[in-house]
């Protein structure tokens, strides 16, 4: 693919859409000194601007996102946040816009944009019709049922790694944060401080969210019925256990059994 | 018409830049088909 104009051209445009980088390959690209006055000026100028997936990270150097709402891919999500403090970010949605800033999720989210910019500037009826073409809901606005936790590890703090590593292997257990820290030798609320400046989690959202992603692992690969999987993973009661999976994931066990299931 | 410029660099994701334009020429098509005019929605 060969570029057919300049950054200048950028000045007739009415929508510019800022094309994501691979990220793991390297880190994020700083933005060309030319980029940022190019892209201020033509925001002021009502130019919608939309940073695809992880092209938030340029868009946000400019310093239009920030006290705005925004989304990037859920992946880089964290560093995001580090990175652009001052920025408003949404990690589950799937596309957000304030003030003719878009930015969207990961990859098929870009079909969303898409659908965004010809309802903007199309119809609804065309939505619907490319919709069908592209095999996107267009109602689709989480990225959440499809985000696999990952866990803060490489912090340095012995105690709390081994704290994770008993979860880990025993989130099957009736387990207490106050058992947990006296196992590792530590005061319950000296290790819920630790836990949360190692983990940026509290330890019973870590602890949840590993046995949702386990639930998750046996809802798309057995037949294991609701009740089963509760107590499997750790749960007394399948009512608490349903609310937990909808609030992280945001869709029911059998939502995602339908939507993920491999049998 | 609609100008969509689409930003690309060196390290971008050229899939996503071609995954845009063929979404955006479907809806040019389907434009077409809908409003029954010669005029397409999207300049690229």
């Amino acid at each position: 693919m060969e570029p057919d104009g300049a950054l200048e051209d950028l000045k007739d445009a009415d929508v510019i859409l800022i094309a994501p980088y691979l990220f793991g390959a390297h880190r994020y690209p700083e933005a060309i000194p030319e980029l940022v006055p190019l892209l201020i000026h033509q925001h002021k100028q009502k130019v919608r601007i939309g940073a695809v997936c992880t092209a938030a990270f340029i868009l946000a150097q400019t310093g239009l996102l920030d006290g705005r709402i925004a989304t990037t891919n859920w992946q880089v999500s964290k560093t995001f946040i580090q990175t652009f403090p001052n920025v408003l970010v949404k990690p589950d949605r799937i596309l957000t816009e304030d003030n003719g800033l878009i930015c969207t999720g990961a990859a098929t989210s870009q079909y969303h944009l898409a659908l965004h910019i010809i309802e903007r500037f199309g119809s609804k009826a065309l939505v619907r019709a490319c919709s069908k073409v592209f095999l996107v809901d267009p109602c689709r606005v989480s990225q959440t049922p499809y985000i696999i936790a990952s866990f803060k590890k490489n912090h340095g703090d012995d105690k709390i790694a081994e704290a994770q590593r008993w979860m880990e292997t025993s989130y099957q257990d009736t387990l207490t944060i106050d058992a947990i820290a006296e196992r590792v030798g530590l005061s319950s609320r000296h290790f819920k401080r630790r836990f949360k400046m190692a983990t940026d989690e509290t330890p019973i959202a870590y602890l949840h969210q590993i046995r949702i992603e386990v639930a998750k692992q046996k809802l798309e690969g057995t037949r294991k019925n609701i009740d089963e999987i509760t107590h499997l993973v750790g749960y007394e009661d399948s009512g608490t256990f349903r609310r937990l999976f909808k609030r992280i994931t945001s869709l029911s066990p059998r939502e995602y059994r339908d939507r993920f299931s491999t049998l | 018409m609609v100008n969509v410029a689409m930003l690309a660099y060196d390290g971008c994701l050229f899939s996503s830049v071609e995954l845009l334009a063929d979404a955006f020429s479907i809806s040019n098509l389907w434009h077409i088909k809908l409003k029954r005019e010669r005029k397409t929605l999207y300049y690229q």
